[in-house]
């Protein structure tokens, strides 16, 4: 086991190598300077100055690996976009608020969703059954930007009982992790109407059943642990998505957050930024795999490490 | 929602009636030209006569509160809330990067420039008592007020703007505003280039509070481009870096407001800077800036979580002529003209019949009625109505919209009906809703009208600009728009000087402007030189004129004082640049005692 | 094993598959059977069938060209002139939204079909070949896995530019990796199952088993995940479209339209719920059908 974990440790590490240097050329070939160039463009003199001041002016392969080798002693560099502070630092300020965001979408939306595809399962193809998964199909389809809009429009301008925005009070939480719950509920509830019925109807359930076995306990034990396994394999992997961040949630709400940095970083061409947030993605997808792969072992034992 | 809402009614002479604002444009128009001219060309009227002077104002630094109207908020509650971009709040100082800096609510503020803007567009003394130059217009001297002082004790001083320049001409700054002072300040060219110490930059102090300019061509401009002039203070400069505002603990201030507070992404704060000595007198105690993406702000704004606006989109201009028609004002903006540019050196825009044609194809008059509203009036011609030897209503008929001349000019170019005509993209600059419409109908219309296919893309700004100014450029046909940094002709007409902007060029246009740029005589003569100018730039077409912003702002009834007063051409605004120390504005505004409570809070 | 966990991984709802080659025959039958007495599915294929229809024929069922424009009609409501009304540059909307419908199928198809052509091909190497092809591909997919989708969709659009053509392309090399991964999975799944090895035992040329005994038995799962992908694929345009990086005008498409019409919809109600409606029509379709497949392919419902 540990070695296992070790080896996949490992994978990560030779993944985040490959990410940061796809990234890192990928930001070279995007045409657009990381810097202002106003409204008439700079002197010749400037731009080489320029380039000079940020090291552009050097072969990109030295370019990565000056970059590799701060990174090693910890040293993200600077933001472009925000000249004050680090790029650890910015991210140390605002995935925090990132993070709160989503778990509490993820404590309302997970729960939520299981209890209403539990419903929409046992009713299977009742009245309520479909109601419910067109509801969570809906809920699936609606873009966020579109339901931020809404949800600020009933709620702090017509009824007035919310902010538009902000940051720093309790009340600023409700309606982005309101808008941020619907796709996360929507698709819990959906996989959790799959893989119950698909449960339901298989071989070691009905055998239970017939068993003469209570019916609450054949569907906590026999079928809610069995229904896990495909639960763990795509809830799991929603869960970095749902903690690093939304742009149209946070810009829609003001959210002094890390999501909008994915889009505004590669607006402005802030290379330092963006290779931070790459490799960040790329470690909390890689603990999230190594901790569906584990939980599956405790699961299934058929499945081996 | 009805259709009645679709069009909602201007009463008659409504201050805000696109027409009526057409009106009052064309009046500024005259008074300005003439007056704003003298103002720009003080440094003529200057050479070897008299100076311009500071009235007498308050000199001591203000140890007892602003004298308030009587309906004003108590001095406690003067708070002005204001939302900026977010993108833009790299830093407060000019100096430190034009483009990046806070631009859009309350910003260069830290310090006075040498001279400001009143409200009619004049160049009046700020942190410069007066200005003289010499017999030639190349060597400037600017008195600076010797009151002024750093809220950290020390004095401010010529030296203050001797390290600024240095530092703005300094390669290792690399700063994004350099073009600025190449061609005008002496050394300049070669210090950013590295070729010459900062030492010998043409800006040097004579004593602790005469700041001396040389230039390297004759600038009556001079004192209109100095606008931008905010210091850095030279202390801190050298102590803490370039970068000490942006921080509480290290931002030091002697203009009007002081940092309190800089939540990257969030908030800023100002407050009222208890020590400063200048001329401004500012009612407002504290300034809150929330910083967020613009198509957040209107509902910010209806919901009373700020007191202004600027740039609604179309839809919610709507919502609010129904909903308060009172709060909506036309301004006349930083005179920004919006044009389709060509790559006159490649096919098929080489040809200028094809380049006329275009400009005969676009119904301007429709766009203003259907799209742009309070927000834009019609353009055939570079500098708007109200600018500086503006000349619309005598460069109309060149671009005018005439179909039928469009179609027989595409076909006398080789393309009857548009056949053989190659498929063109418009390439739009970062558009806001409003360009995005304009640029789409534009694109619809001349391709409706000439039987050819155009389709628009997007480009963000950074990728734009660098492909437009690459040389050779890699845009040969785009959407784009200009709005003046100062008050002279020159400024405007010098992006279509050769090698500039655009890849058009011409001998003509270039001696035309540069001789009108340094003309030191009579001004009516060196408006009309200018005029000769921009009729050959109308006439080759290297552009189509679209339209003159009149960027539209929503002000909360309780923000009130002089700005919100017609000024002297009947336009009512809160003027460009906006609340700056670059401006009266600050003086001139105060917050009402109907202000509801809590609009600062986060 | 880890390969296991990864089979597992690839996708959840697609059940091991027990069927031997021999039973094939009669499934498909069994197969189309059972989706058809979804009620929800067979809506759902009656929707996507129809707009599909609609996509096809566009230029024969819109009252317009989507390009055409009359300006001095801008920003109608709807009415009987205009069914859905007018844009704010004077577009017929009817036209938009069914010639949108048209681009956003066009994207949908393409791009999933880029997605296959990447994504089935490198999972059918690495799940038969295993060794240092497999080690690569997985190397590969986890790299574009952790690589923020977005932010990559945004960098090749940069570079590439916009249009259709390029926006299929993106969003194609963006989305392959689920796909690969489901393949693979799938192989190694199969490939242990008693009636391959029957047929190794036998001596039956690996190659063969691959195209006559593994594919076959891959068929489902994939055919639900395509059909499952394509709405996600037209998701992933509005999105571009909302940051202002999707297909250029005057070209529409139901992505862009609501992404636009988000700052009209509190006059011009018309603009965003059109649009919406159809991307939503088109995503259930699509969902319920996806779904009804796989409760029909799943052989324990046998």
């Amino acid at each position: 086991m540990a070695r296992y974990i070790l080896g996949r440790l490992l994978g990560l590490v030779f993944v985040l190598l490959a990410v940061s240097a796809v990234t890192f050329f990928l930001t070279r070939l995007v045409p657009g300077d990381p810097f202002a160039a106003g409204e008439r463009g700079l002197p010749e003199a400037t731009q080489a100055a320029r380039a000079a001041k940020y090291g552009f002016d050097q072969p990109v392969w030295r370019q990565y690996l000056s970059y590799l080798g701060s990174v090693v002693r910890g040293d993200f560099g600077v933001p472009f976009q925000a000249p004050t502070t680090t790029v650890v630092e910015l991210i140390k300020d605002t995935w925090p608020v990132t993070i709160r965001i989503g778990l509490l979408t993820i404590a309302i939306s997970y729960p939520l969703g299981i209890l209403l595809g539990f419903v929409a399962a046992v009713r299977r193809n009742s009245f309520l059954d479909y109601f419910l998964t067109f509801g969570s199909t809906l809920g699936l389809v609606l873009p966020n930007f579109v339901v931020a809009i809404w949800l600020i429009l009933l709620f702090a301008v017509r009824l007035d009982w919310l902010p538009t925005g902000g940051w720093g009070k309790p009340e600023h939480y409700v309606l982005p992790v309101l808008a941020y719950s619907l796709a996360p509920t929507a698709l819990v509830a959906r996989y959790t109407r799959t893989s119950l019925v698909d449960t339901l109807g298989a071989d070691h359930v009905r055998t239970a059943r017939a068993k003469g076995l209570s019916n609450t306990r054949v569907l906590t034990w026999h079928v809610g642990r069995n229904a896990l396994i495909p639960f763990v394999t795509v809830m799991l992997p929603e869960i970095p998505n749902i903690l690093t961040g939304s742009i149209f949630i946070e810009q829609a709400f003001r959210i002094p957050g890390l999501g909008r940095f994915f889009v505004t970083s590669t607006f402005t061409r802030d290379y330092p930024m963006i290779l931070a947030l790459v490799l960040l993605v790329a470690v909390v997808w890689g603990v999230t795999y190594l901790l569906t792969d584990l939980l599956y072992t405790l699961l299934d034992p058929r499945i081996r490490l | 929602m009805t259709d009645d809402r679709t069009k909602a009614p201007f009463v008659a002479g409504d201050a805000r009636d696109p027409r009526e604002i057409a009106r009052r444009i064309s009046l500024l128009e005259k008074s300005l030209g003439r007056r704003s001219l003298m103002g720009a060309m003080a440094g003529a009227g200057l050479v070897g006569a008299g100076l311009r002077t500071a009235p007498a104002a308050a000199r001591a630094a203000r140890q007892d509160a602003p004298a308030l109207p009587d309906d004003a908020a108590p001095l406690e509650e003067q708070v002005y809330v204001l939302p900026a971009d977010t993108t833009l709040d790299k830093t407060p100082d000019f100096y430190e990067a034009v483009y990046e800096r806070v631009s859009d609510a309350a910003f260069d503020i830290f310090s006075d420039p040498l001279v400001r803007l009143n409200r009619d567009f004049e160049i009046i003394p700020g942190a410069a008592l007066e200005w003289s130059g010499n017999e030639e217009g190349t060597v400037w001297t600017f008195q600076i007020d010797p009151n002024l002082m750093w809220n950290d004790g020390t004095p401010v001083t010529a030296n203050d703007w001797v390290a600024t320049f240095r530092y703005g001409a300094d390669p290792e700054h690399a700063w994004d505003f350099t073009w600025f002072f190449q061609g005008v300040l002496k050394g300049w060219d070669e210090a950013i280039a590295g070729e010459i110490p900062l030492e010998e930059l043409g800006v040097r102090a004579e004593g602790d509070h005469t700041l001396v300019l040389e230039t390297v061509v004759p600038a009556p401009y001079l004192p209109a481009m100095l606008l931008y002039s905010n210091p850095l203070s030279a202390k801190q400069l050298e102590e803490v870096g370039p970068l000490y505002n942006s921080n509480p603990e290290t931002s030091v201030s002697a203009g009007p407001f002081m940092l309190e507070e800089w939540q990257a992404d969030q908030r800023i704060v100002y407050v009222a800077n208890p020590d400063y000595t200048g001329t401004l007198e500012v009612p407002v105690q504290r300034v809150v800036i929330k910083l967020a993406a613009p198509n957040t702000w209107f509902t910010m704004y209806q919901n009373d979580e700020i007191d202004y606006m600027q740039k609604p989109a179309p839809a919610e201009i709507q919502i609010a002529q129904a909903e308060f028609p009172e709060q909506i004002y036309s301004s006349v903006g930083d005179f920004r003209t919006y044009y389709l540019f060509f790559d006159v050196t490649q096919a098929p825009f080489d040809d200028v019949k094809v380049r006329q044609a275009f400009s005969h194809a676009v119904d301007r008059d429709a766009i203003k009625t259907q799209i742009l509203g309070p927000s834009g009036v019609p353009a055939y011609s570079w500098l708007a109505p109200g600018f500086p030897a503006s000349n619309s209503e005598g460069l109309k008929e060149i671009q005018g919209f005439d179909p039928e001349r469009a179609k027989q000019l595409l076909a006398e170019a080789g393309f009857e009906g548009g056949a053989g005509f190659p498929a063109l993209t418009l390439q739009v600059r970062n558009p806001i809703p409003l360009e995005q419409n304009v640029s789409q109908a534009v694109a619809a219309g001349i391709a409706e009208t000439l039987g050819i296919q155009i389709e628009v893309q997007n480009q963000d700004q950074d990728t734009f600009m660098d492909a437009l100014t690459a040389k050779p450029t890699e845009i040969p046909f785009g959407f784009v728009s200009y709005g003046m940094d100062f008050l002279d002709p020159f400024n405007m007409l010098s992006v279509w000087l050769s090698g500039g902007r655009h890849s058009w060029v011409s001998e003509e246009f270039d001696t035309l402007v540069r001789d009108a740029a340094s003309f030191t005589g009579d001004p009516e003569q060196r408006a009309t030189m200018f005029q000769d100018a921009e009729r050959v730039l109308v006439e080759d077409v290297p552009a189509v004129f679209i339209y003159h912003e009149t960027p539209v702002q929503l002000v909360k009834p309780w923000v009130r004082g002089a700005v919100l007063e017609p000024d002297a051409n009947g336009i009512t605004s809160v003027h460009w640049p906006g609340y700056s120390a670059m401006s009266t504005v600050p003086a001139e505004l105060y917050i009402g005692a109907d202000a509801p409570a809590g609009r600062g809070d986060a | 094993m880890a390969a296991t966990a990864e089979a597992r991984r690839a996708d959840p709802a697609a059940a091991p598959t027990l069927a031997g080659a021999e039973r094939r025959a009669g499934n498909t039958r069994r197969a189309l059977r059972r989706f058809f007495q979804q009620r929800l599915a067979v809506a759902g294929l009656v929707v996507t069938a129809l707009l599909i229809l609609v996509g096809l024929f566009a230029p024969q069922v819109a009252p317009t060209p989507p390009e055409a424009t009359i300006l001095m009609d801008a920003n109608r409501f709807p009415d009987r002139q205009y069914p859905l009304g007018t844009d704010a540059i004077g577009h017929d909307y009817l036209s938009r939204v069914i010639f949108g419908l048209r681009t956003s199928l066009v994207v949908g198809f393409a791009a999933v079909g880029v997605a296959c052509l990447i994504g089935i091909p490198l999972g059918l190497a690495a799940g038969l070949r295993g060794g240092w092809v497999d080690f690569v591909t997985l190397r590969l997919v986890e790299v574009m896995t952790a690589f923020p989708g977005i932010l990559f969709a945004m960098f090749l659009v940069a570079i590439v530019g916009g249009g259709v053509r390029n926006i299929v392309i993106v969003i194609g090399a963006t989305s392959w990796v689920m796909l690969c991964r489901l393949t693979r999975g799938q192989l190694l799944t199969l490939r242990e199952q008693e009636f391959v090895q029957a047929a190794r035992s036998t001596g039956v040329p690996e190659a063969r088993i691959a195209v006559a005994h593994l594919l076959p038995n891959a068929l489902p799962p994939l055919i639900v995940a395509i059909t499952l992908a394509i709405p996600t694929a037209i998701f992933t345009e509005a999105g571009l479209s909302f940051l202002g990086l999707g297909i250029n005008e005057p070209t529409p498409s139901l992505g862009k339209m609501v992404a636009d019409s988000a700052q009209y919809i509190r006059v011009y109600w018309h603009l965003g719920l059109f649009p919406t409606l159809a991307i939503a029509l088109l995503m259930l379709g699509f969902t319920f059908v996806g779904d009804g497949l796989r409760d029909a392919l799943d052989p324990r419902q046998n």
